[in-house]
C-alpha cells in the first residue's frame, strides 16, 4: 500500500497547507495560506504577481517557507529532514520551464521516469503510455528543440505525469496548446482527479469551469477566495449581468477591488 | 529618442553590464602598468589595449543578450524581415551600452593622468584612434549575437568568449594590423596613431560588422549592400596587411635648454629633466677627460635625427634605471640612426661594439676608472657615419 | 544500467565535454610554450596551463541543470548525482592532466584545473547560470594578460593560474577553492 493509498484510506487530506508565508527578499509573496485538499483539482486563480507560481513552487519544497507548512501525504517540504520524502510525491509542470533541446521527446521522458526511480522494466511501458496520453507518438523521435511551444509544453506535461505521482502541481497546464489537445488534457485530469490530488494554476477561465472542484483565487499573497467554483461564478454572475462581462472575470475583478491595496 | 529606441536601451543587458565593462577596462590599465600616465598620447593608446579583454566579455555578453531575447521574438509575431530590426535595435543598444562605459573609462584614465601632471590635452588624432577600438567592440558584440540568436544555447557563451579571446591573440601575436588598436610596452613620446591605418581599421569594422548581422537572412550574400560591404571589407583588409606599424613619428611641443648637448624633451618630460641632465653631465664631463666630444643635441624629438643627435629613450625609466637612459641617449647619439636602421650584420656589429663601451664607461665613470675609448670603438663610429 | 548511464550522458551532455577536452588536448601539443603575452615586449610565459579551462567550461555548463525542478524533485539522490558530477569533471581534467604532452607539467594542469573547476560549481550555485563557466574562460585570460610581469620576474601573486609547480601558495589557493566549491555544489543538494 502506498502513502498516498494510506492517506486516502484513513480519510486524511493529501495536501495540508497552514499559515504558508513566503517572500523574495523584501517582497511578500504569500501571506499565510491555508488549506487542505484530498483527491480532486484545486484551481488557483488570481492576476500576475498574485502568488500563483509561488504557492505552486512552495507546495513542491522549491520556495522556502519564511513561516507556516506544508504536508504532502504527510511529509512536511518545508523541514530539510523530510523534504526529500514530501517532494518525491510531486510531479510539477513549471511555467515557464527550461528544457535541454538536445534531448529527443522518448529520452527526454524517460530520464524523468528514471529519475523517479522507476524498475528499468516498467521504464518503457511507462513511457509509451505517457506518450499515448498526451498525443506524442508520432513525435518521440524529435528533438525538443525542433518542437512547437504547444508540443514541448506536452512533452513537459507527461514528464511531470509519467511517474504517476500521487500530487500533480501544474502551472498553466494548458497556455501555447492547440484546442484539439487541451481537451485531450483536460479529459486525462479529470479522469486522474479521481485519485490524485492536482493543484493547477491557470489564466484560462474554461479550465476553471469545466475542471475545477475547488477554487482558491489569491490577491496580492492573499488568499481572497476559497470555495467551490459555483460559488465564486454566483458573486460574479450579478455584476456581469449589467455588463457584458463573464461571470468569473467579474468575480476576479471584484475579489482585486476588495482585497487589493491597502487589505491584509 | 523614439520609444522602440529607449525601450530597448532600458531593457539592454548592456545597461546592467556597464560597471563591469568599465572595471574590465580600467583593470586592464591600471593592473599593467602605470607607467604611461605623464605622456597622454601613451595613455590612450595604452588603454585601447583592453579590448583584448574586453572583446571575449563583450562577445559573451551580446551572446548572453541574444539567448535571452531568442525565445521571446517567436511571440512578437513580426514579419519575417522584423528579424533584422529586432536583432539589429537589441545589438545596437548593447553597443551603445558599451561604448558609453568604454568612454567613461576612458575619461577617468585621463583624468588620472591629468592628475599625474601630463600638461597635454587629448589631440585630434588621439581622439581619432579611440574609433578603431569601439568598432573592434561592435563587431565582437555582434559576433557573440548572431551566434547566440542563431545557437540559443548556453554553452555558446563561454565558447565565444574563449574563441574570441584566442582569434584576437592569436592575431596580435602574428602582429595582423587590423588587430591592433592599441597597447604600447614602451613610451610613445615623439609617435601618434596613423589616422590612415585607423580610418583603415574603422571601415574594416563596420563593414565587418554589418556583414555578420546580414548573417541573419538567408539571402545575405545577394543583396546588393552586403555585396558593397564585403567589398570596403576586402579593400580595407587588403591595406591593412601591407601596414607594418599603426604609430607614425609626429610633431612634439618641445623645451630645449643648455649647450653640448643641447637637451630637448617634450613639456611632458619637462619636470624630469634635471633628473636626467644630473647624471648626463657626469657622465660627459668624464667622457670629455678622456677625449670624447659630447653630443651636439639628446632629443625625444624622433624625426630630428642626425650626426651628432641622440634620440632619448625610454625617459619614464629615468628613475629606476638612470644609467640605461643616459647610455642609450649617448650611444644613440654616436650611433645615429643606425641604432635602428642598420640593415646589414657589419653595421649592427658596430653598433653593439658602441653600445658596449658606453655602457662600460658609464659604469667604470661611476667608479672613477673611465679610460678612453679602444680603437675599435673610434673605427666603429668612423665606419657608421654611412647611416648616420 | 547502460541504458541509465547512457541518459546520464545524454544529459549532461558528455559527448561534447569529450569533444572540447579533445581539443584542449590537441592544442597542448600545438601550443608549444613558451608563447609571447602580447603587449608585454620581450615577455615570455606560457599558456598550456589555462587550456585546462575549456573542458572544465564545458563540463561545468551541466552543473546548472541541478537546479532545475525536474532534478530536484526527483526521487533518485539529487546528492549522488550531483557528487557524480564532481567526480565526472575531475576525471576530464585528471585526464588532460595525465596525457598532456611531455612539454606540459600535469601537475599544473590538475592544479589549474581544480582551481577552475571549484570557482565554477561555486558560482553555478550562487550566480545565474552561464557566469560560472563564462568565469572559468576569463578569468584564465585576465590572469594571463594582467597577471604577467616583465622580463624575468615572477607572476603578479593572485595570478594563482601562472604560478610555477613549486608554488605552495596556489597548491592551496587550487585545494580551497576547489574543496569549497565543491562542497557548496554537493552540499545544497536537499535545500528548500
Amino acid at each position: 500500500m502506498t502513502e498516498a493509498e494510506g492517506a486516502e484510506r484513513s480519510g486524511a487530506p493529501w495536501i495540508t497547507v497552514s499559515g504558508l508565508s513566503v517572500s523574495y527578499g523584501r517582497k511578500q509573496a504569500l501571506r499565510s495560506v491555508s488549506f487542505t485538499m484530498g483527491p480532486g483539482i484545486l484551481m488557483v486563480l488570481g492576476a500576475n504577481g498574485a502568488g500563483k507560481s509561488t504557492l505552486l513552487r512552495a507546495l513542491a519544497g522549491l520556495a522556502p517557507a519564511s513561516a507556516g507548512d506544508v504536508r504532502l501525504c504527510g511529509h512536511s517540504s518545508v523541514d530539510r529532514r523530510s523534504i526529500r520524502s514530501a517532494r518525491s510525491h510531486v510531479g510539477y509542470l513549471p511555467h515557464p520551464a527550461s528544457y535541454p533541446g538536445h534531448f529527443r521527446v522518448w529520452e527526454s521522458i524517460e530520464y524523468t521516469a528514471w529519475l523517479a526511480d522507476l524498475p528499468a522494466d516498467q521504464r518503457s511501458v511507462a513511457v509509451r503510455r505517457a506518450c499515448e496520453a498526451f498525443g506524442l507518438g508520432h513525435l518521440v523521435r524529435q528533438r525538443l528543440r525542433s518542437l512547437s511551444a504547444g508540443e514541448r509544453r506536452r512533452v513537459l506535461l507527461s514528464q511531470a505525469m509519467v511517474h504517476e505521482p500521487p500530487i500533480m502541481l501544474l502551472d498553466e497546464p494548458t497556455s501555447s496548446i492547440d484546442v484539439e489537445h487541451r481537451g485531450t488534457i483536460r479529459r486525462l485530469l479529470r479522469r486522474w482527479s479521481k485519485d490524485h490530488v492536482i493543484v493547477a494554476a491557470s489564466h484560462q477561465l474554461n479550465d476553471v469551469e469545466i475542471l475545477a472542484d475547488r477554487v482558491l483565487v489569491l490577491v496580492r499573497g492573499s488568499v481572497a477566495f476559497d470555495g467551490a467554483p459555483e460559488d465564486l461564478l454566483e458573486r460574479g454572475a450579478q455584476q456581469a449581468e449589467a455588463g457584458q462581462e463573464h461571470a468569473l472575470e467579474a468575480a476576479l475583478r471584484l475579489l482585486n477591488a476588495e482585497w487589493g491595496p491597502g487589505m491584509p | 529618442m523614439r520609444p522602440p529606441v529607449r525601450l530597448a536601451l532600458q531593457r539592454s543587458l548592456g545597461k546592467p553590464a556597464v560597471p563591469l565593462v568599465i572595471a574590465v577596462a580600467l583593470a586592464n590599465f591600471f593592473l599593467r602598468t602605470t607607467d604611461p600616465l605623464h605622456e597622454l598620447t601613451w595613455t590612450m593608446y595604452d588603454y585601447h589595449f583592453a579590448t583584448v579583454l574586453l572583446g571575449p566579455v563583450v562577445a559573451a555578453l551580446a551572446c548572453w543578450e541574444a539567448i535571452r531575447l531568442a525565445p521571446a521574438f517567436p511571440m512578437l509575431e513580426v514579419p519575417r524581415d522584423g528579424e533584422h530590426r529586432f536583432v539589429g535595435l537589441a545589438w545596437a543598444s548593447l553597443t551603445a551600452w558599451v561604448i558609453a562605459a568604454y568612454l567613461v573609462g576612458l575619461v577617468v584614465v585621463v583624468a588620472v593622468a591629468k592628475l599625474y601632471g601630463t600638461p597635454r590635452w587629448p589631440a585630434l588624432v588621439d581622439l581619432v584612434a579611440i574609433v578603431p577600438p569601439l568598432g573592434m567592440l561592435a563587431l565582437v558584440a555582434a559576433i557573440g549575437f548572431v551566434a547566440g540568436w542563431r545557437r540559443p544555447s548556453w554553452f555558446v557563451v563561454p565558447m565565444i568568449a574563449g574563441g574570441t579571446f584566442a582569434v584576437v591573440i592569436g592575431a596580435y601575436m602574428v602582429q595582423m594590423a587590423f588587430v591592433r588598436v592599441g597597447g604600447a610596452t614602451a613610451s610613445l613620446v615623439g609617435l601618434a596613431p596613423r589616422p590612415d591605418v585607423a580610418a583603415a581599421q574603422a571601415i574594416l569594422y563596420a563593414g565587418s560588422t554589418y556583414l555578420v548581422i546580414e548573417l541573419l537572412s538567408r539571402d545575405a550574400g545577394r543583396r546588393p549592400a552586403s555585396v558593397a560591404a564585403a567589398i570596403v571589407v576586402v579593400v580595407a583588409g587588403v591595406f591593412l596587411a601591407g601596414v607594418d606599424s599603426t604609430l607614425e613619428p609626429a610633431a612634439l611641443d618641445l623645451v630645449c635648454s643648455g649647450r653640448d648637448p643641447e637637451v630637448c624633451l617634450s613639456v611632458e618630460y619637462e619636470p624630469w629633466r634635471s633628473q636626467f641632465e644630473a647624471p648626463l653631465d657626469r657622465f660627459l664631463e668624464g667622457l670629455e677627460h678622456v677625449g670624447v666630444a659630447p653630443p651636439a643635441r639628446l632629443t625625444q624629438a624622433r624625426d630630428d635625427l642626425g650626426p651628432g643627435v641622440g634620440f632619448i629613450p625610454a625617459l619614464y625609466r629615468i628613475e629606476d634605471d638612470p644609467g640605461g637612459v643616459v647610455t642609450g641617449a649617448v650611444s644613440n647619439a654616436f650611433v645615429g640612426r643606425c641604432a635602428s636602421a642598420a640593415r646589414t650584420p657589419e653595421e649592427l656589429d658596430r653598433v653593439f661594439i658602441v653600445v658596449d663601451w658606453v655602457e662600460t664607461a658609464y659604469h667604470r665613470s661611476v667608479n672613477g676608472r673611465l679610460q678612453g675609448p679602444p680603437d675599435a670603438v673610434v673605427q666603429a663610429i668612423a665606419e657608421l657615419e654611412s647611416c648616420r | 544500467m547502460i541504458r541509465d548511464l547512457v541518459l546520464l550522458a545524454r544529459r549532461w551532455r558528455v559527448g561534447r565535454t569529450l569533444a572540447v577536452l579533445a581539443l584542449a588536448w590537441t592544442a597542448l601539443w600545438f601550443l608549444e610554450p613558451p608563447l609571447r603575452v602580447p603587449g608585454r615586449e620581450h615577455v615570455v610565459a606560457v599558456v598550456w596551463p589555462l587550456v585546462v579551462a575549456l573542458p572544465v567550461a564545458a563540463s561545468l555548463d551541466s552543473a546548472s541543470l541541478f537546479a532545475e525542478p525536474i532534478e530536484i524533485l526527483a526521487r533518485r539522490s539529487l546528492l549522488l548525482r550531483k557528487v557524480a558530477h564532481v567526480l565526472l569533471t575531475a576525471l576530464v581534467v585528471g585526464l588532460l592532466a595525465v596525457t598532456a604532452p611531455g612539454a606540459t607539467d600535469g601537475g599544473i594542469l590538475a592544479r589549474n584545473g581544480a582551481f577552475l573547476a571549484g570557482l565554477g560549481y561555486l558560482l553555478a550555485v550562487v550566480a545565474p547560470r552561464p557566469v560560472g563557466a563564462i568565469a572559468v574562460i576569463l578569468l584564465p585570460a585576465a590572469m594571463w594578460i594582467l597577471g604577467s610581469r616583465g622580463p624575468g620576474l615572477p607572476p603578479a601573486w593572485w595570478a594563482v593560474l601562472l604560478q610555477g609547480t613549486g608554488s605552495r601558495s596556489a597548491s592551496v589557493a587550487a585545494v580551497v577553492v576547489a574543496g569549497l566549491g565543491a562542497a557548496t555544489f554537493v552540499g545544497t543538494a536537499e535545500r528548500p
